[in-house]
């Protein structure tokens, strides 16, 4: 019955009470709008509906594939149900899933639920719309939406575990430096499961009811705000990460008392040297351009990567 | 414990969860007494310690996010780590810090169990409703309640489906690739969402033939019980007393 918990749901005790309370303020603002907007927009049916797909999230992550010793993969959820409701119900969906796991069976703790809210039905969900959409503009056929849905997933994890490292950063629970590499690493990897799984899902029902994925659905009607701050919201994690993670504090600290700074110095980020660029005077700006340019290689390959498949795929009818 | 009105308990235990929050990391002659009130209301609730331990050992994997404070935190060294080259201090404050988060996060964890232990979900709903949350949320929470096992067991359903087709023969690998895994698990997953939203269809017209008009009626006897005020005040007064003698008594 229960799934095992995935490494987002923050427990109580970790957050520090202003950050707890800040994202509980963020939520319950974002929340409010969600409810205006999805009370002009949906239908009465779709009350049902959102109950109903918060069951089947909630029992869906149940399911997983082994992959190997021991691990496996794991649903999420949110960008299937962004995929499938639209951006606002999908959030609504997200957040009575995430609340009932708080406050049933304890996955991620109440105090924290305003923080947990904010990465899994928010963040997670406004990234995955930003980039599913993103990637559709770029073709509309049918067999695209698979890709577009694994990237989608991939990148909600991915960004939703930034958001989860500097929230326990700015708790003083974890240094920066630390758990946003770490958070970030393990979650590129979650991600994947994810948006295999994902794609999997998009598959059988692009076969099954195509009509529930067809242009004129939820996702394409939905408004430009959404799509606009799921890529602000990308974009704003991706730089102010390192960002965090380069300031010196901490570690350094402890490493110059014990005299090892030099050999902590190790080759980890050779391609932008300790996330900075050579030849950029002021450090803050070369931490973000650094960011950026990451964002924009891995923006660049997912397109990359999309593209030849088209290409390379033009007489393949199925998928 | 459990004939106190729902409202009053979930205003309680985030009291509790509050007060273990802002508790100070150095107040750890405060912690226990958080321990004893955990004790003791499982005590007068009638709930097994061991069950209680056994839920609250659920989060512990995420302790490990907290792992690095023990070294970043700067203070005197308590502990130096040596392995061939390398060697890595352990600082007092680190220590401190990482012991009292993992104690914070057991009370809490706790406190939410006993809740949900002694607090039927309906009744919780109810509080929740009654603390002015958003109808339409309640409204999906209650349906999800309603709907969550029915919808578990056609996901066992769908896992057993699966292992009884991909037998592991005594050699060789069972299962194909990773990838291929990936996507049966996610024709499940869709599988899974078709048959909800077409049953959540099914749902609507049994609802709509029955009367329904948007609002969620309830009866009347799992709608919320009165406040119990001064139950509140004493448990609020409680815990700032607590919250005073965490941030003196160091």
């Amino acid at each position: 019955m229960h799934p095992s918990p995935p490494p987002m749901h923050i427990p109580d005790g970790f957050l520090s009470i202003v950050v707890s309370s800040f994202f509980w303020a963020v939520s319950v603002g974002v929340l409010s709008i969600a409810l205006r907007k999805t009370k002009r927009m949906l239908r009465e049916k779709d009350f049902p509906l959102m109950g109903v797909l918060a069951a089947a999230i909630f029992a869906g992550q149940m399911l997983n594939f082994s992959v190997t010793g021991g691990t496996s993969g794991h649903l999420l959820g949110a960008a299937l149900a962004t995929i499938l409701l639209g951006p606002w119900a999908a959030t609504l969906t997200m957040t009575v899933v995430v609340s009932v796991q708080a406050l049933i069976f304890q996955d991620g703790g109440l105090l924290a639920l305003g923080a947990n809210l904010f990465n899994m039905a928010i963040v997670g969900v406004a990234v995955s719309y930003a980039v599913y959409r993103l990637l559709l503009n770029l073709s509309k056929k049918q067999k695209f939406i698979p890709l577009a849905g694994f990237a989608a997933a991939w990148s909600s994890i991915f960004i939703a575990s930034l958001s989860c490292a500097l929230q326990l950063a700015f708790s003083g629970t974890s240094p920066a430096q630390i758990a946003i590499p770490a958070m970030a690493s393990i979650h590129a990897l979650i991600g994947i499961g994810e948006g295999m799984i994902t794609a999997g899902a998009l598959i059988f029902i692009g076969r099954a009811r195509p009509d529930l994925l067809s242009g004129e659905t939820a996702v394409s009607a939905s408004s430009r705000g959404v799509f606009t701050g799921g890529i602000v919201i990308s974009v704003a994690l991706a730089v102010l990460s390192p960002l965090a993670s380069s300031h010196p504090d901490g570690l350094e600290w402890v490493a110059e008392q014990q005299g090892f700074i030099e050999a902590a110095r190790s080759p980890m980020y050779n391609l932008i040297p300790d996330y900075l660029l050579p030849g950029v005077e002021s450090e803050a700006l070369a931490t973000i351009l650094a960011g950026l340019i990451g964002v924009v290689i891995v923006l660049g390959v997912s397109i990359g990567i999309t593209h030849n498949r088209q290409i390379s795929r033009p007489n393949d009818s199925r998928l | 414990m459990h004939q106190l009105g729902a409202q009053t308990k979930l205003l309680l235990a985030l009291g509790y969860l509050f007060t273990t929050a802002a508790m100070p990391e150095k107040a750890w002659k405060v912690y226990p007494v958080l321990l004893i009130l955990i004790i003791c209301t499982a005590f007068l609730a009638r709930i097994r310690l061991v069950s209680l331990i056994k839920r609250s050992l659920l989060a512990f994997p995420f302790h490990l996010a907290a792992l690095p404070v023990l070294f970043t935190l700067p203070g005197d060294p308590c502990l130096i780590l040596s392995w061939s080259k390398f060697s890595i201090a352990v600082s007092a404050p680190g220590v401190n810090r990482f012991l009292a988060i993992g104690a914070k996060m057991w009370l809490c964890i706790q406190a939410a169990a006993l809740l949900t232990a002694t607090t039927p979900m309906r009744q919780l709903l109810a509080a929740v409703d009654a603390l002015r949350a958003p109808k339409v949320l309640t409204a999906a929470a209650a349906l999800m309640w309603r709907y969550l096992f029915v919808i578990s067991e056609e996901a066992v359903r769908l896992m057993r489906a699966r292992s009884s087709r991909s037998a592991l023969l005594s050699e060789g690998q069972g299962g194909g690739s990773i990838a291929w895994r990936a996507k049966v698990t996610g024709g499940m997953a869709g599988s899974l969402f078709l048959r909800s939203l077409e049953r959540s269809e099914r749902i609507y017209n049994a609802m709509q033939s029955r009367g329904y008009d948007g609002k969620i009626r309830t009866l009347p006897s799992t709608q919320a019980e009165e406040c119990a005020p001064l139950t509140l005040v004493i448990g609020g007064f409680l815990f700032a007393c607590l919250l005073l003698l965490g941030t003196l008594w160091q």
